[in-house]
């Protein structure tokens, strides 16, 4: 009788432990096609920017960060309008740079190309690190990965339970303020961040900014092999633009915007996994203002708005341990619609398919062969193939060298290929004053043949890791406006011409010579040959970061940047001029109180003085501010 | 129709598995309780009985079978081994009344199962004893430290069971001048506790608790995990297969060699040993996590060392 009830018991404690533990079996969770590749493998130059990294460099967004990394460069159209861009200032926009988060470009194709508007929208509280490919590579990203790929992860929804709440406030009008909320179970976790990041900008300047957000995410794991990701975003930007003339007076531009993102990856087999990803997202800007010259005044407006829906497939697979695969294709439809810009009150439109696929080959385990092409459909500019080659040699174990070749697009955008912008008289009759662009439509894309030299090596012994590289970048088809003649008006047309060739080295050490202690340098040296000398200083000889993160006594937590730029002017209006070193300085203490976990931190950027940016007359002064953290 | 085949299949192999000599002169009789038939409890019982049989060539008779088949089953035997969790609560109860029960040798369950189902008398009087199939906490750390040198935060995740765990592990890493975070999973769930733990961890320790770890809660910790780079230290083969960076573990037939070891020299006279640690294990890594993670490992190289690192 006693076993009978043993055996009756028996099923009622399966919460406790057994022997079947042990021997129960598991699915293959973390799949080599879940793995990330490790950064010796890489097809090319990765600096990864982690959450810790983020939070201890006190930026406020994530064009601040990115002047950790090699090569980037970061400007203030005034201070609105930050920009980072990778080697060269060629544009105040980003449009020669791409941007992923989580998978879904951000890059906006209505007017001139963005990507600072949607990396302003950004809540830095969310993500969970930021990898740049320094360099190019159209051809598993496409078009526009083009000078550096940016691909911002966002936190895992099952990573962000609980509520989190942040203020900062500070100098120049400083005030930011976040608030989340995660939940879920073992099946799915959902997330709600709602931010706001206010400031006044640069002292004699009308740039104040008012950037707010709602981002929603769900992360489902309906079973062990599909990982399912939601995410709705919207938000809206405001910011003070203009220079205080007749032609550019100061106004309050905007942006608004929403997402939506699906993407379902199932695991097929262990070495086998298959993505879909859905994408639909539309944008709205708003800038319009009234131009004077002496007696005439006109109304300048360039606001519109765009949408995109986005199809794509991914199937990756190993075949055996020495290859792998991905292959896939993309579909993507956008739309702009802008009486102003455009000069017709219809949606114009363009379609875009794309095929790609890549081989990862391990002929010998010190030697890694990678080649990938992407071919990419549009409809007004045709086929365009993008193809890459790199060869990673691992000399020793921790020690790696990779050479690398591949071409790259940057594709026209909206106003590029079709914009025509008139002002007419504000007076009746109307009549029309200017003619500022007229594209013929005739634009191609821009091309950019990247030759890169880059070494990987790790020291473990002295917790070392070291990454240079070496590159030639040959541009080709630069776009410029260019004036033509329309009967009585001259407007510009967006025109091909020979593109510079970009050459230097770059490389970033990043040493934690005691626990505690963490030192970073990241460092290119960089010239432009083009024959045109106003091109030529684009970019500047030298443009340097150092780092310093120190864990203090008390557990306190100091961290210092010191960011320097020899000469060089930004297009599109910036003046020749030098950025002596900006030093940011940040203390935080983190603490707790209970079940409640919260830091405060002080920092200051620009600790040793202002310094000139962008232009002679416009300056990024010293500014201070404080943040309360609290997650319970 | 599930149960009347096992019911079948015990039964066979009680007639099949059971031979012997007992004509010979000085047999010795031996139950061995499978809680499965199959599997790793058999294998563990096959090690265990050629362990015997090496030593001491037709000495024993031998009964094997499902544990819920030997109740009615005469005579009773000098020695039952009890294969698993089931068996050892099942033969425990068997033998509950007699006054004399035959000594019991449990192997191959976890100390915390053993130790939750023991008869506290018969482990005191020496008649009740055991081989776990957990690793002694000292061989954890130590592995996670010829491992991952850097690492000096580890962390576990435990429930109102497992929580035994943390004393034992608490001090051997303080040994090693390594530092245990402990975080219960309550009522709110697993991910509160994971997240904190996370936060303050660069290794993650699995220990088996079906209310922490099972097939659901595996893939959220160990993609987790993952995401911030934190990696898990598994208790099995599965764990390695499934995405752990490393696991430690005994195999069946380890388990089952240590118990034929400890009933080998009980037959020749010596008191039943307390319960132990089985003392042969393996070391399995996943060399596509490592290799992820930026962690170079040697499956070989680490055994050998951890092995070499135990000898007196």
């Amino acid at each position: 009788m006693p076993f009978l009830l043993a055996l009756l018991i028996a099923p009622a404690a399966a919460q406790e432990v057994s022997e079947k533990d042990y021997f129960g079996d598991l699915p293959v969770v973390l799949s080599v096609s879940r793995l990330a590749q490790p950064l010796d493998e890489t097809p090319g130059a990765v600096t990864v920017i982690d959450r810790e990294l983020i939070r201890r460099s006190g930026a406020r967004e994530v064009a601040e960060v990115l002047r950790l990394v090699p090569g980037f460069l970061l400007t203030y159209r005034n201070g609105a309008n930050p920009q980072a861009s990778y080697h060269a200032g060629m544009d105040t926009y980003g449009s020669r740079m791409q941007v992923y988060v989580d998978g879904r470009s951000i890059y906006s194709s209505f007017y001139l190309g963005d990507t600072h508007v949607g990396l302003r929208g950004l809540v830095l509280e969310d993500i969970e690190r930021i990898e740049v490919l320094r360099g190019s590579n159209s051809a598993s990203f496409g078009a526009n990965a083009f000078l550096g790929v940016v691909n911002i992860v966002t936190r895992n929804a099952a990573d962000t339970h609980g509520v989190m709440l942040s203020a900062t406030v500070g100098d120049k009008g400083i005030n930011d303020n976040v608030a989340r909320v995660g939940w879920g179970d073992e099946k799915a976790s959902f997330r709600v961040t709602g931010a706001r990041r206010v400031d006044r900008g640069f002292n004699n300047n009308y740039d104040d900014s008012h950037v707010s957000r709602l981002q929603l995410r769900a992360d489902l794991m309906p079973t062990v092999k599909d990982d399912v990701m939601i995410q709705f975003g919207a938000g809206e930007t405001w910011r003070g633009e203009g220079v205080g003339t007749g032609g550019n007076p100061f106004r309050t531009a905007g942006n608004a915007d929403a997402h939506l993102l699906v993407r379902w990856q199932r695991q097929l087999t262990p070495d086998q996994q298959f993505e879909l990803r859905f994408v639909h997202e539309r944008e709205f800007l708003r800038d319009r203002f009234i131009a004077t010259a002496g007696p005439i005044s006109a109304l300048v407006d360039t606001s519109g708005e765009g949408q995109r829906t986005e199809i794509g497939l991914q199937h990756s697979l190993r075949l055996d341990e020495a290859m792998r695969v991905v292959w896939g294709g993309e579909w993507r439809y956008e739309t702009a619609r802008s009486k102003p810009v455009f000069f017709t009150a219809d949606t114009i439109s363009l379609h875009q398919w794309r095929g790609f696929g890549s081989v990862e080959w391990r002929p010998h385990p010190q030697w890694l062969l990678q080649a990938g092409g992407m071919y990419e459909g549009h409809s007004y500019t045709g086929g365009t193939f993008s193809p890459r080659l790199t060869a990673n040699f691992h000399v020793l174990p921790d020690h790696t060298l990779r050479a690398g070749i591949t071409k790259s697009q940057r594709a026209p955008t909206f106003y590029e290929l079709r914009g025509d912008s008139r002002l007419y008289l504000l007076t009746a009759p109307a009549t029309q004053v200017a003619w500022t662009f007229l594209a013929s439509g005739n634009v191609k894309p821009e091309t950019l043949i990247t030759n890169e030299l880059g070494y990987l090596g790790r020291f473990r012994q002295i917790n070392l890791s070291v990454d240079a590289r070496a590159f030639v970048e040959r541009m080709n088809n630069r776009v410029w406006f260019s004036a033509r003649t329309v009967g009585a008006f001259a407007p510009n047309d967006a025109v091909n011409r020979p593109g510079p060739r970009i050459h230097g080295f770059e490389y970033q050490f990043d040493w934690r010579p005691f626990s505690g202690t963490r030192l970073m340098l990241a460092e290119a040296h960089t010239r432009i040959a083009s024959g045109d000398p106003a091109e030529e200083r684009e970019a500047p000889d030298r443009n340097t970061s150092v780092t310093w993160l120190q864990r203090l006594p008390g557990e306190f937590e100091f961290s210092a940047i010191s960011t320097a730029t020899t000469p060089f002017k930004w297009a599109g209006g910036g003046d020749l001029i030098n950025t002596p070193r900006r030093l940011d300085v940040r203390l935080g203490k983190p603490f707790a109180m209970g079940a409640t976990r919260g830091e405060v931190s002080v920092t200051v950027q620009a600790i040793n003085g202002g310094y000139q940016v962008y232009k002679m007359n416009q300056r990024f002064d010293r500014r201070a501010f404080a943040t309360l953290r609290l997650d319970f | 129709m599930r149960r009347r085949f096992f019911t079948a299949l015990a039964t066979a192999c009680l007639c099949l598995m059971t031979y012997g000599s007992a004509w010979a002169a000085g047999a010795v009789s031996i139950w061995v309780a499978l809680s499965e038939t199959g599997g790793a409890h058999a294998e563990a019982a096959e090690a265990l009985r050629t362990e015997l049989d090496r030593a001491q060539p037709g000495r024993i008779e031998w009964r094997v079978a499902h544990w819920s088949r030997f109740p009615g089953v005469k005579p009773e035997p000098q020695w039952v081994v009890a294969v698993g969790t089931a068996a050892q609560r099942g033969m425990q109860e068997l033998f509950a009344g007699g006054a004399t029960p035959p000594p019991l040798l449990a192997i191959l369950v976890p100390r915390l199962a053993f130790e939750r189902i023991a008869d506290q008398a018969r482990l005191r009087g020496g008649s009740l004893s055991a081989v776990f199939l957990d690793q002694p906490p000292a061989r954890q750390l130590e592995m996670i430290r010829l491992a991952l040198p850097a690492v000096s935060n580890i962390g576990i995740l435990v429930s109102a069971e497992s929580k035994a765990h943390g004393a034992s592990l608490e001090k051997a890493a303080r040994e090693r001048g390594m530092r245990l975070a402990i975080s219960q999973v309550g009522q709110d769930g697993l991910f509160p506790a994971l997240q904190s733990l996370l936060a303050e961890v660069e290794v993650l320790l699995a220990l088996p608790d079906p209310a922490v770890y099972n097939s659901q809660t595996a893939a959220n910790i160990l993609t987790a995990a993952y995401r911030q780079q934190v990696p898990l230290v598994g208790f099995s083969p599965a764990y390695v297969r499934a995405g752990a960076l490393l696991a430690l573990y005994s195999t069946p037939a380890q388990v089952g060699l240590r118990g034929g070891e400890v009933l080998r020299q009980a037959l020749s006279g010596k008191p039943l040993p307390p319960p132990q640690w089985p003392r042969e294990f393996a070391v399995g890594v996943n060399q596509d996590v490592a290799r992820s993670l930026g962690i170079a490992l040697d499956q070989a190289q680490l055994g050998e060392q951890l092995r070499q690192r135990e000898r007196p």
